[in-house]
Formats: structure tokens, C-alpha cells, sequence
């Protein structure tokens, strides 16, 4: 009886078994891929992270310490599984260098001196990068360079503690991009690490360092020191929390087995460690953006479904007659069901292969085979779970009641006890909660392995979607029903003098309509609502670039030029510069506290770069800009320092400034008269943003630390080599384009687009089949009122007068319902996921084209099913008449 | 105008081709005039309610021809111009009783007020006041079929076709819907032709004809006896 069953369903059923299935297919498909991307995303991560790591490991031999010395540590690490190369580096300090250069003499502060072992530039490629002059020889840092006027060929005087200063002829001029992680001091806590990289390095060829620093090793243990780097395989677990826990083992192994000797700064595991705390955005992500998807999967299913229910029923009855069991009954409809389950399952892997393929450019699930085959059986599963819930459960119920309704006229279980309101309530009230406690989504304490969700933060979101959902059911139901006459005038407009009986046939079917206009509804806040974050946080990853670089293009000048301001007129002249600003950069005590302070024109910067309310606090952009103005002694101060030290708005604060006279740092009054939270070049950490005229009259100097440069977005590059050309080594010139790069490398802004795609498309497609596959099938049970209204002498525009209510209805209900809710949805997903965000968003970036796009292909999927039904059953209409 | 309602010359009509085909009705000519109460009797598949399908223009011949020369316009492009009573449920399940009698009076522009009210008196007329509200599932099949007759009359057609429209009745219920049938005809002086069974409903009529294998013949008076 089975096997005739189901041959049967694949003969006469086809298209409604093949719909059900699309709506599981859907579900499996939209987990799947969400799978493949977590699983990519996180292999990204941790292979962006390692990628960018100069040195993975430096190892601080301690000579004194049980293990031995030097050459005891060097074994002990070479004798690691994970070494891949390792190679000794001596460190030496210096109280200063000098050069002599056209006459003039330049003698720089305290410094450092580097043995560099034979082979080391190209075992570690991105420690060391040439800018002019040869490799082969001693070498200094631009910086250095820049302070001592020098470049190759000419000789630098290297001084030494207690004995006489040597000489050296320099090779090249070389940039250390890891200068913080290099001159890291190893083993010590993050709070007792130099603030800055040291201004003067010299490098010289290990046995030149050997043979001047033998002697002082002797004598003056503490100035000289060795450290081994170390490149480690970067064959570690995909994701970057196992690749974490990975590494730190390693390190940890290594130090016990050389007893001590040998300290490990983690450069590997300190990026993994940075790197973890993002996937797990990553996963946050992923939890937010595909769970609502699968809900909503289900739900069109289950309205598929539903939609069947009467000539599942009308079956029913004839097999009862015949003597059907219930039980067997219950097993035709699970037969069902697996066939359905089974059908969806297959689909949506396949698709899910292709999109996998198309997005990140592999058909698997996952970046192991373990993780594919879970991912793949995770989502099969999930099919068969909603094929049950949808199919199954409520057959059994409709079986356990032999007589089920016959109109859809029951009211809901939920709307009888409020759960629409008490679940939007119960949202907000977690939200109110969540944002007064000062939450953390995603806490990655640093160097912890363990991470941990706020998963409290989720069911906000959740809740509000569910129940602004479920409160759109109720209004279009209450619109339907009580409201009715109100229908019928609204319907007028299309319906003209059918509008009544069109409101009546309507309200009839007010569940199923409101149902499906709710769906609708549903599916259009997750695309509103996904579309609006990505596109905000694409919007925040643009300001946190120009936030990091300061504008288009920054001309930031080497420590020590006195860069007049009018230098600006210089760069003003470059083809493609539309404006110039000067900011000056200098260091100030707040206190004991060191800090940057920043002199700006407040009447001119924005010419340059744009500053956004949110960089403020108290008050706007504008309003900081003006009260900075008011004032030449005025000061902003970050929040922080406004707490130390207790400041009111008008507090006369005493900062010491190094005066470039004296070169001795002397007290400056201020005013303070407002907080500065970010502002474009500035630390992460707190700062002073001053008028730069009054600190250059306070200071006796005028100099620039660096200049923005406004291209207008445009010719960046060409701008920038343009200015690189006038300045040459004397300033180093970045772009908007390499803050992204620094930027994205965090939450991989090339991983997030492709789950911008991904999660976008589905959003369009549960959208459209949401509209199209719940009117089409609704309409297709009602054929037999068309063809009845076309033998009683309905023409074709009374048909479609007739008709016309209800898909209009749908796209209408869904449409406002969609917006209201998506808007709304927007909102708290961004302010939940406040963490991904940096800065925070002034304003939420609604990505119009999209949101169009999607009503717009919701709307005609829903129109082109109502045509098409109402079509054939004008077709037909004969036919059906003669089935009565 | 002329009395003659309808007109079969040599009317066939054949589903399907080849060795596969059904002829439904094969070689059929005969007329039915205004005041005549026909009745088709015959055993099931006999195909007598293809021939009340042709009759309402809801099927086309595959040979010959049907002509209405008393309807103007014809049912082919005017479907109102007959009234079709069905074996089933043919009235719009969203629709009251009251809203389904109205509703060809609303499609052919009558303001649906004025519609109500006129659907009200034609239940009236058939005594169904008190199910005017009700939606079609809570009917019985007899009041169904009743409404379906009311929603015929308020078109007022000229020609009324029943195909079996007793078929699901008990007989207290058959006998009620085929007085209000021949009552309708009177009312509307137009004609009748209904299929059936029974040969209590074709003794009720004033013409008889059977169909067996397609093909039509008039039954006399005296030979009135249904095999199912």
C-alpha cells in the first residue's frame, strides 16, 4: 500500500510535494552554507592571522638560567616538532648615534643595536623590509635615518656603555613594519611593554655585532642580549580558538624543556588570540543570521503544507470510508514526509555545494572533512525535524480529531493569550536590561583560552522578531475580520463595486491571509533587517579606515622634522588634493599620565576629514569643533581623564609640554571644554585634542606631525605617489586603502562579504517564495470559486476585481509589517552586536537598492501567482464545472 | 423571439483519440422549447451529463452543432443567459447563502446592497430565510442545493439546467428540489431539462428522454423505468 502511496504522491502530487520540499530544501541549504562559511571564515582568520606574523616566536635566552645558554635553547627549539626554522638574534642597547652629513652633525637619543644571523631576511621575509640601499651590510631604520640625516654610504658612530663608540658604513635604509612586536619586552606583562618601538635602530650582520658587543656581553651583561626567532609551521586547526589553545601549548612545552632558559614571546598566539575573539563574532554572526533564516524555511513549509490541508483531509475521509485505520493513515503521512525530508534534504545540499563553490570558492561544508560531514548531516537533520513538525504533527492532530475545521476559522492559541505582546515586552524588557549592565557580547579575556558568549544578548532580537511578527498576524487578522467594512472601502480603489463581496470572501479566509501576509512580513524584516546591518557595518568599517588613517591620504612627518604648517600649500599643489590640514603631534603630561595631544584648526579640519558625532561625547562634531574655537586654552579631553581627575566643563587644567626652546617639558594652562572620544590618527587610548595656534605659541614651535590630505575618495594612489615623490623618505605617506586592509583583517571584511551575498540571496528568496509559493498554493485550493464566479458571468476584470484583494492585501500587510519590523529588527541587531562595530554607527545605512529589490520581486512573485492561478482556472473554468 | 431554447444537429462528443477514445455522446439531435420539463435519464457513463454540458455551452461538440435560438445572447458568451444546477456543491464556500444568491446579481453591476436585498426576498421565496447567514459547510446538501436553485433564480435565466441535482438528496429532500426546480421554471416561464436517476423526478416531467451509450431516444409515456 506504501509503494502505491507513494507512487502515487510522485504522479499526481509532483508539484505540491516538489513546493514542500523547496521550502526544506531552503532550511538545509541556508544551514549548510552558513556552515561553509563559519567553517571558511574561521579558517580564514586563522590563516590571515598567521600569515601576517613576521616572527613567530622570539625566545629570550636567559644565559644565567639552569637550561644552559645560547646554543643549549637554540637545540632545544630546533628540536621541536613545530620549528620550522629558528635562527639566533642578538639585542643590544645604545646611549645614542651619531653622523656627520654636509657639514652638520646629528646625535640621536638612546637606541638599539640588532645582530642579524646570515639568512635571516629570508626566513623571515616581513621582518625586515628594504627601502633604499643594499641588505648586505649594516643597516638603519628609516626613522633613524630620518633623525640622523643619513643614507647608504654614509657612516653612523654607534656609542657603548663604558666603551668607545665604533663606526659603521651603512648598507641600506631599511623599514621594520612589526617594530612593537620586535622590540617587545618578552615575558613581561602587557602593562610594562614600551609605548612606542624605539626612534633609533641600527642593524648590523651578526658577526659585526659579535665582534662589538663580545667585550660589553662580559662586562655589561645587562646591555647586550639574545633572542631567538622562530617560524613555525602554520599547519594549526582551522579554527583560530584550537589554533590558540595549539600554539600556547607548544610555547609552554618549549619553556619547561629548557627549564626556564628560554622565555617565549607568542607572536603566533598573540594574533590567534585576537583572531578567536572575532570568530566568535563570527559565530554570533552566523547564530543571528541563519537561525531566523531556518525559522522562516520552516514556516513557509508548514504554510505549504497547510495549504494542502484540505485535500489532505478530503483523501483522509475517502480512505476512512474505505476502512482505513488511523494508524495506518499516520503512516501515509509520515511516508509523506520522508519522501518530502528526503526530496528538500538532497536539494538543499546540492544548492547549498553550488553556493558554497560560487561564495567561497569550495563545494565542502566545512575546512575538514569531519566538519563537512557535520555540517552536511546537521542540516539533513534539520530537514527531517521540520518536515515533522510541519507535516507530521499536525496530520496526527487532525487524525486524533476526526473532524477538523473545515474554514479556517479557528483562532490561534497564541493570540488568544497575548504571546505577540507579551514576546515583543519580554525583548524590549531584555534589551533595557542587556544595554544597562554595560554586557560585553563577546568576552575574549586575553591570553584566557576560554571565550564566552552573552547569549542573553540573542534572545532580544529574537523575541522582537517572533513578536512583531506574530503582532503583524493579528492586526491584518483584526483588519480582516472586525474591520471588514474598512476592508471593503480600502478595496475600493481595485475592486470598485465587488469590493464588498471581495472584502467577505476575504474576511472568510482571514486566518490563511493573515498568515501569509504575516509571513511575508517576516521574511522582509529578515532581509531589511540582515541587509541594513551589513550595509551599516560596511558603512563603520569605511569610518574605522579613515578613523585609523586620518583621511584619504596622511603625510605623517619623521619624528624630529620641523615640518612647518605651511608645507600644506606644497601638498595642496599635487593634482588630485582638493584640501590640506596640518595636525600637530605632540606628547603631553596629564599628571604623571603621558599622552598624545593633537593641535588642529577647529574652524578648518573638516575640509579634510570627516568627524562624526559618536567621536564626540556631550555634544556634536559640530558643537566640540565650535567650543574648541571659542576659546584659544581650550582643550577636549577623553572620559577617562575627565574621571581621574574630576574635571567640569570650564576646569583649568595644567598640562606639561616640551618646549622646543629648552627641550624641557613646561606647565601650559588649558581649559577643558568637552570629551573627545576618537578623532582620525589618534590612539586608541586616551588623548588631548588643542588649537594648534596656542600650543605653537606655548611650545615656541609650530612643527606638523602629519598632514591629511582629502583626494575626495578619488586618485588615492596616484595621489599617493605623487607625495611620496616630493617627500621621499623624510615622511611616510599612507592611504584609506591600507587602513582597510588593516581594518578588515580583524572581522575578515572579505569573509563578511560573501555572507553578505549568501545571506542576502536567501533573504530574497524566502521572500519571494514566501509571497508567491503561500498566495499561489492558497489560490490554487480556491479554483473552484473562480470557475463557479466565471459561470455565473464574472468577466475577466471582475475576476481580477474579485481576486485582486487578496494578493494586494498580502504584498500591502507584508510590505508595512516587513518595514516596521525590519527598521525596528535593524536597530536592536546593531546595537546588540554593538561590538562589531567600530565606532559605533551614528545612523543605521539602510541599503535602498536592496530593500526595493526585495519588496519589489516579493511583490511580483506574490502578483505573477494570484495571475497565474486566476489564468488557468479561467482556462479551465469548464473543466473544474464539470468536476462538481 | 422563438420558443425553440436549444438545438443538438448531429451532436458527438469523443474524449480522447485512437483506440483510447470514450464517445460521451454520439450522433444526438433534438430540440427543447420554452415550458418544456424534460428529463434525462439513463444509467451512469450513459453520458447524460455531457449532454447537459453542451447544453450549458460548458463543453464544445467534436461534431455537429449546438444552437440556442431562443437565447439572446447564448451561453457562450453570456454564461448567465443559463442556470446550471450541479450534482455537488457549486455555491463559493466564503460566501454566505444570502452572499452567494447575491453574487451574480453584483457581478451584472447591481450595487450590493440593493443585491443583499434581492437575494433576500429569492430565499425568501424558497423559505430559507433563516439560513441566509450561514456559510455553505454549515448547510445541509439540501438547503445547498436549495440556495444553488435561489442563486438561479435571481439570474433569471431562461433555460434552467440540473445535472443530478438530487443525486446526494434523501427523498423528502429530492422531491422538495425538484418542486422548487419546476417551480422556478414556472416562475421564470423558461425551460427545464434535468439528469437523473429517479424515476419519481422524470414521471414529475413533462418530456423524457434516455441516453444509453451516447445515444438519445425519446421514452414514451408508458416506458418510464431508470436502470442505474
Amino acid at each position: 500500500m506504501i509503494g502505491v502511496w507513494v507512487a502515487g504522491l510522485l504522479r499526481r502530487r509532483a508539484g505540491r510535494l516538489l513546493t514542500a520540499a523547496f521550502g526544506i530544501a531552503i532550511a538545509v541549504a541556508l544551514l549548510a552554507s552558513m556552515g561553509s562559511f563559519l567553517a571558511a571564515a574561521k579558517a580564514t582568520m586563522t590563516q590571515q592571522a598567521t600569515t601576517g606574523v613576521a616572527v613567530d616566536w622570539q625566545i629570550a635566552v636567559h644565559p644565567n638560567a639552569a637550561g644552559g645558554g645560547t646554543a643549549s635553547v637554540l637545540k632545544a627549539v630546533r628540536a621541536d616538532q613545530g620549528t620550522v626554522a629558528a635562527l639566533p638574534v642578538g639585542f643590544a642597547d645604545t646611549p645614542g648615534l651619531q653622523a656627520t652629513t654636509q657639514g652638520t652633525t646629528q646625535t640621536t637619543g638612546a637606541g638599539k643595536v640588532l645582530g642579524i644571523p646570515p639568512g635571516y631576511i629570508s626566513t623571515f621575509p616581513g621582518a625586515i623590509r628594504l627601502l633604499t640601499g643594499s641588505l648586505t651590510g649594516p643597516l638603519v631604520a628609516q626613522q633613524t635615518a630620518a633623525n640622523l640625516h643619513v643614507q647608504a654610504g654614509d657612516t653612523v658612530r654607534v656609542q657603548r656603555a663604558g666603551l668607545p663608540p665604533y663606526s659603521v658604513r651603512i648598507a641600506g635604509v631599511v623599514d621594520l613594519p612589526q617594530a612593537d612586536s620586535l622590540f617587545q619586552q618578552v615575558g613581561a606583562p602587557p602593562q610594562s611593554q614600551l609605548i612606542a618601538p624605539p626612534d633609533n635602530v641600527v642593524l648590523l650582520p651578526s658577526a659585526t655585532f659579535s665582534a662589538q658587543y663580545a667585550q660589553l656581553q662580559q662586562t655589561r651583561p645587562d646591555q647586550v642580549s639574545t633572542q631567538i626567532h622562530v617560524r613555525r609551521t602554520h599547519a594549526l586547526a582551522p579554527d583560530p580558538s584550537s589554533a590558540f589553545v595549539q600554539v600556547t601549548q607548544a610555547a609552554h612545552n618549549l619553556e619547561a624543556a629548557t627549564a626556564g632558559a628560554g622565555v617565549v614571546g607568542n607572536n603566533l598566539g598573540a594574533v590567534l588570540d585576537a583572531a578567536r575573539g572575532d570568530a566568535l563574532y563570527t559565530q554570533v554572526l552566523f547564530l543571528f543570521l541563519a537561525a531566523p533564516g531556518a525559522v522562516l524555511a520552516a514556516t513557509l513549509t508548514a504554510a505549504v503544507v497547510q495549504s494542502g490541508s484540505t485535500r489532505r483531509r478530503r483523501e483522509q475521509s475517502l480512505l476512512r470510508a474505505r476502512g482505513s485505520t488511523s494508524a495506518q493513515l499516520l503512516r501515509l503521512v509520515i511516508v509523506e514526509a520522508a519522501v518530502i525530508s528526503v526530496l528538500g534534504g538532497v536539494l538543499g545540499l546540492v544548492a547549498a555545494a553550488v553556493i558554497g563553490k560560487l561564495s567561497f570558492g569550495s563545494a565542502s561544508f566545512g575546512a575538514s572533512g569531519s566538519q563537512s560531514v557535520f555540517w552536511a548531516v546537521a542540516a539533513f537533520v534539520l530537514g527531517i525535524v521540520i518536515t515533522a513538525l510541519v507535516v507530521v504533527v499536525p496530520a496526527r492532530r487532525e487524525l486524533a480529531s476526526a473532524a477538523g475545521p473545515r474554514l479556517d476559522s479557528t483562532r490561534p492559541a497564541w493570540s488568544t493569550y497575548g504571546l505577540d505582546v507579551i514576546l515583543l515586552a519580554v525583548g524590549l524588557a531584555v534589551f533595557w536590561a542587556a544595554g544597562r549592565n554595560q554586557y560585553q557580547l563577546v568576552l575574549a579575556p586575553e591570553g584566557v583560552p576560554t571565550l564566552s558568549v552573552s547569549y542573553w544578548a540573542f534572545l532580544a532580537p529574537a523575541l522582537a522578531w517572533i513578536g512583531a511578527g506574530l503582532l503583524g498576524w493579528r492586526l491584518a487578522d483584526l483588519l480582516l475580520g472586525p474591520g471588514r467594512r474598512l476592508l471593503g472601502t480600502l478595496l475600493r480603489p481595485s475592486a470598485g463595486s465587488l469590493s464588498e463581496v471581495s472584502a467577505a470572501m476575504m474576511s472568510r479566509q482571514r486566518r490563511i491571509i493573515a498568515r501569509s501576509a504575516a509571513l511575508v512580513g517576516l521574511a522582509l524584516s529578515f532581509a531589511i533587517s540582515t541587509a541594513t546591518f551589513n550595509s551599516t557595518y560596511q558603512q563603520q568599517a569605511e569610518v574605522d579606515a579613515q578613523l585609523t588613517n586620518g583621511a584619504d591620504v596622511t603625510v605623517q612627518t619623521s619624528p624630529g622634522a620641523q615640518t612647518p604648517p605651511a608645507y600644506a600649500a606644497t601638498l595642496a599643489r599635487v593634482p588630485g588634493v582638493q584640501a590640506v590640514q596640518p595636525i600637530q603631534h605632540r606628547f603631553a603630561y596629564v599628571g604623571s599620565d603621558l599622552q598624545d595631544l593633537f593641535g588642529i584648526n577647529p574652524s578648518t579640519i573638516t575640509q579634510a576629514t570627516t568627524l562624526q558625532d559618536p567621536y564626540f561625547q556631550g555634544a556634536t562634531a559640530a558643537q566640540s569643533l565650535q567650543q574648541l574655537a571659542s576659546r584659544p586654552d581650550a582643550v577636549l579631553v577623553s572620559a577617562e581623564t575627565v574621571n581621574d581627575y574630576q574635571l567640569s566643563l570650564g576646569d583649568q587644567i595644567q598640562l606639561r609640554l616640551q618646549d622646543s626652546r629648552t627641550q624641557k617639558y613646561t606647565p601650559v594652562t588649558f581649559h577643558y571644554v568637552g570629551i573627545v572620544n576618537e578623532f582620525p590618527t589618534a590612539p586608541k587610548d586616551s588623548f588631548l585634542v588643542a588649537n594648534a595656534s596656542y600650543v605653537a605659541s606655548q611650545t615656541g614651535s609650530n612643527a606638523v606631525g602629519s598632514f591629511l590630505v582629502n583626494t575626495g575618495g578619488n586618485n588615492v594612489t596616484t595621489v599617493q605617489t605623487s607625495i611620496q615623490h616630493i617627500t621621499g623618505t623624510a615622511a611616510k605617506v599612507t592611504t584609506i586603502h591600507d587602513a582597510r586592509g588593516l581594518v578588515g583583517s580583524s572581522l575578515t571584511s572579505v569573509d563578511l562579504s560573501g555572507l553578505t551575498r549568501l545571506e542576502l540571496a536567501f533573504a530574497l528568496v524566502i521572500a519571494a517564495a514566501a509571497g508567491g509559493l503561500v498566495m499561489g498554493l492558497g489560490l490554487n485550493e480556491r479554483r473552484r470559486t473562480i470557475a463557479v464566479a466565471t459561470a455565473l458571468g464574472a468577466t475577466r476584470s471582475q475576476l481580477r476585481a474579485l481576486y485582486s484583494g487578496e494578493p494586494l492585501f498580502v504584498v500591502v500587510a507584508g510590505l508595512l509589517s516587513g518595514a516596521l519590523t525590519g527598521w525596528g529588527l535593524s536597530y536592536l541587531l546593531v546595537k546588540v552586536l554593538t561590538g562589531v562595530f567600530d565606532p559605533p554607527p551614528t545612523s543605521l545605512a539602510i541599503p535602498w537598492l536592496y530593500v526595493i529589490s526585495v519588496a519589489l520581486c516579493a511583490s511580483i512573485a506574490i502578483a505573477g501567482a494570484a495571475a497565474y492561478i486566476s489564468i488557468r482556472t479561467r482556462e479551465n473554468a469548464r473543466e473544474i464545472l464539470r468536476e462538481i | 423571439m422563438t420558443d425553440t431554447l436549444f438545438r443538438l444537429d448531429s451532436v458527438s462528443r469523443t474524449y480522447g483519440s485512437g483506440a483510447a477514445a470514450l464517445v460521451a455522446v454520439h450522433d444526438v439531435s433534438c430540440e427543447g422549447h420554452r415550458g418544456e420539463r424534460i428529463a434525462v435519464v439513463g444509467p451512469s457513463g450513459s453520458g447524460k451529463s455531457t449532454l447537459i454540458h453542451l447544453l450549458a455551452a460548458l463543453d464544445q461538440p467534436t461534431a455537429g452543432e449546438v444552437s440556442w435560438p431562443g437565447l439572446t445572447p447564448t451561453p457562450l458568451t453570456d454564461p448567465t443567459v443559463v442556470g446550471v444546477v450541479f450534482q455537488g456543491q457549486s455555491l463559493v464556500p466564503t460566501l454566505t447563502a444570502q452572499e452567494n444568491v447575491a453574487l451574480p446579481l453584483v457581478l451584472r453591476g447591481l450595487p450590493y446592497r440593493h443585491a443583499q436585498e434581492q437575494a433576500m426576498t429569492h430565499l425568501g421565496f424558497l423559505g430559507l430565510e433563516s439560513i441566509a447567514n450561514q456559510l455553505p459547510d454549515e448547510l445541509s446538501g439540501g438547503q445547498g442545493q436549495r440556495v444553488a436553485i435561489a442563486r438561479v433564480l435571481a439570474m433569471r435565466p431562461r433555460l434552467i439546467l440540473a445535472d443530478e441535482p438530487t443525486g446526494r438528496l434523501d427523498t423528502a429532500a429530492a422531491r422538495q428540489v425538484v418542486a422548487l426546480l419546476l417551480e422556478a421554471a414556472d416562475e421564470l416561464d423558461g425551460g427545464l431539462v434535468i439528469a437523473t436517476h429517479d424515476p419519481y423526478i422524470a414521471g414529475q416531467m413533462s418530456t423524457r428522454w434516455r441516453m444509453r451509450d451516447g445515444e438519445l431516444s425519446v421514452v414514451p409515456d408508458a416506458a418510464i423505468g431508470v436502470s442505474a
